[in-house]
């Protein structure tokens, strides 16, 4: 039996989507036959001049075996685990320190452009070339994530989409009169940009959010300073059933994250028949979402969503259907075999 | 043994310039000297036999020794020390004002981060922040001594307390570090009463004196309270200032504050050399207390400890773990300052006799132990042991120094703090070779 030891970085009590899919691709190696762990060294990510030290501790780990047993592979996932050193690295790259990267100098990096944060940020990109350079194969979750890889840190990286939560329990029903988001509720998925939009809707359309997160207390203030809470509805945490249930009721999926890694909501909203709503900027989703094929794709702006919504509503449910039905098709082969195969394949 | 002596040298306003100058005396016995000095012009009052040179003409030696002390006076010696490994004197453990100027007031600000990261932590970089502001007040500085780059990047270091140097042993690891008692120099001073006679002291007066610069961290604020307090049982008693004051420092309100009155307190101003030994000699108390502590030994106290003199220092400085109980009497510097300095007072001033026994333990600890000649033999003793390691540990520094300003120093920074925190003096080899490995 060959061991897997998954290396992951995680905030104490936070849990989310990353969390999630660590733990399943853990399941899912032991469901293959592989002797698994999961290796997580706390992570805060703040003052930035923490940043290296805590990435430093990855590089001072012995993984190689445990206990006398040898670690076959180690599989990265996300900054900075895949500092680890082994002989047989095999990377899944979630996402690198992006406010070093792609967030650089915008409204979403806490990094001021002190000589000291300039360092940090060229000390994390050193060591991400390094230490991802020394990997046998990286595999990201999206080709967006591979792209900024290759833009920034001249490396490759192979796109491998991993499966939503709730794989083989999503169905479509009749189109609904809202349009629907799940997720966590925080700046860089700009429901604050939607909420704008529903401002200026004239079809009717309702908007249900469903999450928790830091945005929560300025999105219900958004709403109530803007008066449309009819249209627009925090529906907060839901339950699986719940979830399954909502994406199948919905008449579409909102979701405009500015440069998204990969975006459940994009394969969730087309394993379950429906089409998506996004941006030109959304990065992860537009590699699923082709504009009046299996959504719509708009300029991230208030005006123009809110036409494209109009649109989606006086779509007929047949074109609807096709649009989910096309969706769906893209994302048929995501499946934890295909990545489980894709990541052990140097171990046959 | 060609010894260089780096250090500022009389006429300069600095204790470390008297002591380097009384050392070479006692070194001269045992190595050839060069006195180096910032102005070799203006330098003054050095043995007889001990050369002389500027800083950029330094002439080749077997060893360098630098007299460091928590001032712009030792700029020149700080820069020389860093950049030529030697043995480093420290008068002061905090160096943090010397540092300050160095880099903030040279407009470096960015070394001054990294160094108090690189010596502190985060802890060290959010106070460097506000110290490079200004904002730092006494109190932060001195909890943050910047001295740790230098002395472990040194051949050795001399400091003149058992306590700083344990606790300078305890964080550099290998390297080299000596006790050296502070050696107390041979003085002509008068007796008590031709020394107030001379000053111009009433013979029947009781003097509390405090030598030296009067600043904040002297405590002088407790002294006043306390004084004020005692004259009413001891008219005769006076606070003498031997020195001038610090300036900002209002002494005068302090007073005023205190209910002291004008004849119970006397301000001398910069004193001569001869009046200032002459002061420590006229006194029937010596206060010698020092909160926050930036490590120092005070030279004034070891001169009236060896003159027989009773004193007060500050517990937990020093000069508290230096001397035992008995040969000095420890304050508390807490809240209470005031009040237990009182009692002692109270003690000393009723017990004449008291005062003279603690005097005669003091005069005979410190000659048994604080010689001239013996802490020069000491000292030569170990700066010899060290020739001989010279090159090569000079060789190990500089490969360590070559990684100063490289990314790869800044991540061995940031191993070594963490690993200081945990008391381990350095970063294992194999570490650094780890780290290398993502320093691109």
């Amino acid at each position: 039996m060959k061991s897997v030891l998954v290396c992951a970085a995680q905030a104490p009590f936070i849990t989310g989507g990353a969390e999630i899919l660590v733990a399943e691709l853990r399941d899912n190696l032991v469901r293959r036959g592989f002797r698994v762990d999961v290796v997580n060294v706390p992570f805060k990510w703040y003052p930035v001049s923490e940043l290296v030290r805590q990435a430093l501790a990855w590089r001072l780990l012995d993984v190689t075996e445990s206990n006398g047993t040898p670690v076959d592979l180690v599989i990265p996932t996300k900054f900075p685990s895949y500092l680890v050193r082994h002989p047989k690295k095999v990377a899944w790259l979630f996402h690198q320190h992006r406010e070093a990267y792609d967030l650089w100098g915008t409204k979403y990096c806490s990094f001021t452009d002190s000589p000291e944060d300039l360092e940090t940020r060229d000390a994390i990109r050193a060591m991400d070339q390094a230490a991802i350079g020394e990997c046998e194969k990286v595999y990201t979750i999206s080709q967006n994530v591979a792209r900024r890889l290759s833009t920034f840190n001249g490396l490759p990286g192979e796109a491998l989409y991993p499966p939503p939560h709730h794989l083989g329990r999503y169905r479509c029903d009749p189109p609904g009169d809202y349009l629907f988001y799940a997720g966590r509720l925080d700046r860089l998925k700009r429901l604050d940009l939607a909420v704008d939009a529903m401002t200026k809707v004239k079809s009717g359309a309702k908007l249900k959010i469903a999450g928790s997160g830091p945005l929560l207390p300025e999105l219900q203030k958004q709403i109530e300073g803007l008066g449309v809470g009819d249209r627009v509805e925090l529906l907060g945490f839901v339950s699986a059933d719940a979830l399954v249930d909502l994406y199948a009721g919905c008449r579409a999926a909102w979701y405009a994250p500015l440069n998204e890694d990969y975006g459940y909501v994009t394969v969730e909203a087309f394993l379950s028949g429906k089409p998506v709503l996004t941006t030109t900027d959304a990065g992860g989703p537009l590699e699923f979402v082709t504009d009046g094929e299996t959504g719509l794709v708009a300029l991230p702006d208030a005006g123009a969503l809110a036409d494209a919504i109009d649109r989606l509503w006086q779509w007929p449910e047949s074109r609807l259907r096709a649009a989910g039905e096309a969706g769906r098709q893209r994302v048929a082969g995501i499946s934890w075999d295909h990545v489980i195969d894709r990541l052990t394949a140097g171990l046959a | 043994m060609r010894l260089n002596v780096w250090s500022p040298w009389p006429p300069a306003a600095s204790g470390v310039a008297d002591y380097a100058a009384e050392q070479l005396v006692a070194l001269s016995a045992h190595a050839e000297l060069t006195a180096v000095a910032e102005d070799p012009a203006a330098v003054t009052g050095l043995p007889a036999g001990v050369a002389i040179a500027a800083a950029d003409a330094a002439p080749a030696a077997d060893l360098d020794l630098y007299h460091l002390g928590n001032s712009a006076l030792h700029g020149f010696v700080y820069r020389r020390a860093r950049a030529v490994p030697g043995v480093v004197l420290l008068h002061d453990a905090c160096l943090h004002h010397l540092v300050l100027g160095e880099t903030v007031e040279r407009g470096n600000t960015g070394t001054y981060l990294r160094l108090m990261r690189r010596e502190h932590g985060e802890r060290g970089s959010f106070v460097a922040r506000q110290v490079a502001r200004g904002l730092g007040g006494s109190l932060w500085p001195a909890l943050h001594p910047l001295s740790e780059s230098l002395l472990a990047e040194s051949l050795g270091v001399v400091a003149l307390s058992r306590q700083t140097a344990g606790q300078l042993a305890a964080r550099l690891g290998r390297r080299p570090v000596l006790a050296l008692p502070m050696h107390l120099p041979p003085v002509d001073a008068p007796a008590r009463d031709a020394a107030r006679r001379a000053l111009g002291l009433a013979q029947g007066a009781l003097l509390v004196t405090s030598p030296g610069l009067a600043n904040p961290h002297k405590r002088l604020d407790a002294a006043l309270r306390a004084v004020a307090r005692l004259r009413p049982r001891f008219p005769q008693l006076r606070l003498v200032v031997a020195g001038g004051v610090e300036p900002g420092f209002d002494l005068a309100a302090l007073a005023a504050a205190a209910g002291l009155d004008a004849d119970g307190l006397v301000v001398t101003g910069r004193l001569a050399f001869a009046d200032f030994v002459a002061h420590l000699a006229a006194a029937d108390v010596v206060l010698a207390l020092r909160f926050p502590s930036h490590g120092e030994m005070s030279a004034a106290l070891v001169r009236a400890l060896g003159l027989g003199r009773a004193a007060l220092v500050s517990a937990g400085s020093p000069a508290a773990f230096e001397f035992p109980e008995g040969v000095v009497a420890p304050v508390e510097p807490g809240p209470l300052e005031a009040a237990h300095l009182e009692a002692l007072l109270d003690t000393l001033l009723a017990e004449p006799g008291l005062r003279e026994a603690m005097g005669r333990a003091a005069a005979a600890h410190v000659h048994a132990r604080h010689d001239l000649a013996d802490t020069g033999r000491t000292l030569a003793v170990f700066l010899e042991g060290l020739v001989a390691t010279r090159a090569t540990e000079t060789a190990r520094i500089a490969a360590e120094r070559g990684r100063e300003g490289t990314r790869l120093g800044r991540y061995v920074d940031e191993v070594r703090w963490a690993a200081r925190e945990l008391g381990l003096p350095g970063v294992p080899a194999a570490v650094v070779s780890r780290l290398g490995e993502v320093a691109g």
